[in-house]
C-alpha cells in the first residue's frame, strides 16, 4: 500500500472535522450559488450560550415557609408604562405578544395572536407593516410600533394604540434593518407597505427622521404630543451595550424598555447576524437592571425582556431577575403551530422536517403562519389557533405562578434573585447569583468586599 | 349655539409645548380656520397629528423639529427656518416653509405637499410613500433616500446620493447634481414631466422655465437580488 492509497482501504471511521463539520461545507457551497449572505428565519442556531436554564429556583423548605401551591392566590397583575402616561397599559399577566410584522406572519396568524391576547389579558403589538385591521379588531390592548421603515404607518392608527413602542432595533438583528423576501410581498402587503409588488424589502435600520439618543428624546417628545400624554412611550432595542443604551433610553424619556436577547426570532434574517450579534437574553436582563439600578429608575422605568423566552419558568425566572413583563414571540409561533408535525410532505418539499424548520422567509410555511399564499394561509384555522396560544399563555401563567408560590410570594413580581442560585460560573458571573453550592459569587465588586471583609477581619485580629 | 370662529392667536412664549398643541387643538374643535401662534422660537413638535380640513395654521417664526408632522389635512405655514423631520409621516394636507429646513423633511410622508422656500438638510424626502415635496433651493446629501412613492422637485442643486435605492417616485432637480446614489437613473424629461412640474411649481408660487430639470427614477435593480450585479450590491449592502 503506498502512502496515496492508504484513506482507500476502509481502515478509518468517518471523522468529521472540527474546523470544517458538514454544515460548514454546506454553507460555503450554498454561499457559493447565492453570491449573497445565507438568509433564514426562525431563531439562531449556535450553541453555548448562557441562559435562563442556568439558573435554577430555591424554593421554601425550613428557612422560608411557602405558599399552597395548587391552590393559594398569586397574583400576575402587571402595570407598564407609569413614568410619564396618563394610561399606563394594565395586563391581566406580565406576557406581551412581541412586534410581528403583518406580512411576516400571515393575517390569519395576527389575527388569532390578537383573540388569544384579548381573552388573557395582554397586549399584542403590530410590527414592520403597519397594524393588521384582522388584529385590531380581535385585541383590547395594542401597542404600536414606530419602525425605521414607517412601513403602514398611519398616525390614526397610532392615536388607536394603548401604547407607543418605538423600535431602535430587534435581537435578532440589531443594528441592522428587517427583511421581507419578494415571495412574501404580495399585493396586499405591498400596498400596506407602498412597495413593488414582489420587491425583496430590505428595511432601514436607522429610522428617517432622527438619529442618536438626543435626537430620540425629542421623537419621543413629538409621540407624547401626538397622542396627548395618554399612552406609555415604549423603547425595543436589540441587546447589545446594553447598559449604556439603558441609561440612553432612559434619559431620552422612555417609560418602557424593551430588550430583546440575541435569541429573539424574526421571519428573515441574515444567519450571520442571528448567530454572532447581540448579547444574550440573561445578560441583557443583568445588564439592564444594574443600568437601571444605576440611575435610580427601578420601578420608575419598566422592563419587558424578550428573546427565547420558551415557558412560565424562563419568565418567572426572568422576573425574578428584575423584569416587569416578558415578551414573547416564537413561542406564540410554535403554539399556532409552527413546526407542528402537519403537512410533512410540505416540509420535505423546504428540505426539511417538523421541528427544524427555519424557512419562514419563503413564503412556504406548511402550516400557514409566515406565509402570504392564501392556500396555505387556510391551514390555520383561527378559533383553533387562538385557542392553543391562550392554552399556552396559560400555562406560562400557572407556571410563573407555581415558581412563586414555591418560593413563598403571593404576587410573581415579588420574584427576586435571592430566590435562586446559578447552575453555571457564567451564569453565577452575569447575574450576579450564588453559584448553587457557594453562598459568594465572583463578580469583581463581590471579590473586592470579600477581599476587603477578610483583609479587615485580619487587622481586626491583630489588635 | 357658538359662534363661528375665523381667525385665533395663540401667543407661545408662556405656554409650554403641549399647551400651545392643545390650544391649537381646541381651537380647531371650536371652529377655527385660521390660528397664528406667535414667537414659537424654534421649539418642537407644534401642530402634530392634526387632522382637520380646511384650516390653516401659521407660525409666526421659526419652529424646531416635526413641526406638523403626522398631520392629515391642515394647511401650515411656518414664517422662518424649520428643524429636523418637518412633516414627516403627513398623510395629507399642505406645509409651506418660508425659510430652510433640517434634514429629514418630508420623512415618509404619504401624502398633502410639502413646501420649503429655501434649502433642505440631508435625506429631505426620505422614504417618502407619497404626496410631494418642492425645494426652491438647494438639498443636501442622500435626498430622497429609499423613497417609495411620490415626486420630489429641487429647484436648485442636490447633494451626493440623490435617490440611493429608491424603489419608485420621481425626483427632478433643476441645478446641478454631485453625485447620484445606488440604482439612481437619469430618464429622459417628457413632455407630460414638463406639464407636471409647471403645474407643481406654479402651485406653490414659482415661475421658473422647467426645461433644464433633470429626471432621476429608480434603475430597480435593488429590487430583487441578482448575482450579475455584484458591485451594485456590494455597495448598496
Amino acid at each position: 500500500m503506498t502512502e496515496s492509497d492508504e484513506r482507500h482501504e476502509g481502515l478509518f471511521t468517518l471523522r468529521e472535522s472540527p474546523v470544517w463539520p458538514r454544515h460548514v461545507i454546506e454553507e460555503i457551497q450554498l454561499k457559493s450559488q447565492l453570491g449573497r449572505y445565507h438568509i433564514q428565519g426562525f431563531s439562531m442556531h449556535r450553541r453555548g450560550v448562557p441562559t435562563l436554564d442556568d439558573l435554577t429556583f430555591v424554593p421554601c423548605t425550613l428557612s422560608r415557609v411557602p405558599l399552597e401551591g395548587y391552590r393559594e392566590k398569586c397574583q400576575t397583575r402587571t402595570v407598564l408604562g407609569t413614568r410619564f402616561a396618563e394610561n399606563p397599559v394594565v395586563l391581566d399577566r406580565p406576557i406581551t405578544i412581541a412586534g410581528m410584522s403583518y406580512g411576516a406572519l400571515s393575517a390569519n396568524a395576527k389575527t388569532a395572536l390578537g383573540r388569544a391576547a384579548k381573552r388573557a389579558g395582554i397586549s399584542t403589538t403590530t410590527g414592520d407593516g403597519g397594524m393588521c385591521g384582522e388584529e385590531r379588531e380581535e385585541v383590547d390592548l395594542m401597542v404600536y410600533q414606530v419602525l425605521p421603515s414607517r412601513y403602514g404607518f398611519n398616525p390614526d392608527h397610532m392615536k388607536l394604540a394603548q401604547a407607543v413602542e418605538v423600535v431602535v432595533g430587534q435581537g435578532a438583528k440589531p443594528g441592522t434593518g428587517g427583511l421581507l423576501l419578494g415571495a412574501k410581498v404580495s399585493e396586499t402587503i405591498a400596498e400596506q407597505r407602498t412597495l413593488p409588488v414582489g420587491v425583496d424589502q430590505r428595511s432601514p435600520v436607522r429610522h428617517p427622521d432622527f438619529i442618536g439618543p438626543d435626537d430620540l428624546q425629542l421623537k419621543i417628545e413629538e409621540i407624547r404630543e401626538a397622542t396627548d400624554w395618554k399612552v406609555p412611550v415604549y423603547v425595543k432595542m436589540g441587546a447589545s451595550r446594553t447598559a449604556d443604551d439603558v441609561k440612553l433610553a432612559v434619559k431620552a424619556g422612555a417609560d418602557v424598555l424593551v430588550i430583546d436577547g440575541m435569541e429573539g426570532g424574526t421571519g428573515a434574517s441574515p444567519d450571520v447576524l442571528l448567530d454572532h450579534t447581540g448579547i444574550p437574553t440573561l445578560s441583557a436582563l443583568s445588564e439592564a437592571m444594574r443600568a437601571l439600578d444605576d440611575m435610580k429608575a427601578i420601578g420608575e422605568v419598566q422592563v419587558v425582556i424578550s428573546g427565547g423566552i420558551k415557558n412560565g419558568v424562563d419568565a418567572a425566572k426572568a422576573l425574578a431577575l428584575g423584569a416587569d413583563a416578558v415578551s414573547i414571540g416564537t413561542a406564540a409561533l410554535i403554539a399556532l403551530n409552527c413546526n407542528a408535525p402537519l403537512y410533512e410532505e410540505d416540509y420535505a418539499k423546504l428540505g426539511v422536517q417538523p421541528g427544524f424548520c427555519h424557512h419562514c422567509h419563503t413564503s412556504r410555511c406548511p402550516v400557514g403562519i409566515t406565509t402570504q399564499d392564501p392556500e396555505l394561509m387556510k391551514r390555520l384555522q383561527v378559533d383553533e389557533a387562538a385557542d392553543r396560544v391562550f392554552n399556552f399563555l396559560q400555562s406560562m401563567t400557572m407556571e410563573m405562578q407555581m415558581m412563586a408560590r414555591a418560593c413563598g410570594k403571593n404576587d410573581v413580581h415579588d420574584l427576586e434573585a435571592e430566590d435562586m442560585r446559578a447552575l453555571s460560573l457564567e451564569a453565577s458571573l452575569i447575574t450576579g447569583i450564588p453559584l448553587a453550592g457557594t453562598d459568594f459569587t465572583l463578580r469583581p465588586e463581590d471579590i473586592a468586599a470579600a477581599v476587603a471583609a477578610r483583609i479587615s477581619g485580619a487587622n481586626g485580629q491583630g489588635h | 349655539m357658538v359662534a363661528e370662529m375665523t381667525a385665533v392667536t395663540v401667543e407661545a412664549q408662556d405656554l409650554e409645548t403641549r399647551e400651545v398643541n392643545r390650544a391649537i387643538k381646541r381651537s380647531i374643535a371650536d371652529g377655527a380656520k385660521e390660528i397664528h401662534v406667535l414667537h414659537p422660537a424654534g421649539r418642537h413638535s407644534f401642530a402634530v397629528a392634526l387632522r382637520a380640513d380646511d384650516v390653516k395654521v401659521v407660525f409666526e417664526g421659526p419652529t424646531g423639529w416635526y413641526t406638523a408632522g403626522m398631520n392629515f389635512g391642515p394647511h401650515v405655514v411656518i414664517e422662518g427656518n424649520t428643524g429636523w423631520g418637518v412633516g414627516e409621516c403627513m398623510m395629507g394636507g399642505r406645509i409651506e416653509v418660508l425659510g430652510h429646513a433640517g434634514s429629514g423633511t418630508a420623512a415618509s410622508i404619504r401624502g398633502g405637499l410639502v413646501y420649503v422656500q429655501g434649502d433642505t438638510g440631508a435625506r429631505a424626502g426620505i422614504a417618502m410613500k407619497g404626496g410631494a415635496l418642492v425645494v426652491g433651493g438647494d438639498s443636501g446629501y442622500m435626498t430622497g433616500f429609499m423613497m417609495q412613492r411620490g415626486t420630489i422637485v429641487i429647484c436648485g442643486d442636490a447633494a451626493d446620493g440623490i435617490g440611493d435605492s429608491m424603489y419608485e417616485g420621481t425626483i427632478y432637480v433643476g441645478g446641478s447634481i454631485a453625485s447620484r446614489g445606488a440604482d439612481a437613473e437619469i430618464e429622459e424629461v417628457t413632455d407630460e414631466d414638463r406639464v407636471l412640474l409647471k403645474q407643481m411649481l406654479g402651485d406653490v408660487g414659482i415661475d421658473e422655465n422647467v426645461d433644464g430639470f433633470t429626471k432621476i427614477v429608480s434603475g430597480r435593480k435593488l429590487w430583487n437580488f441578482s448575482t450579475k450585479e455584484p458591485e451594485l450590491w456590494k455597495s448598496a449592502l
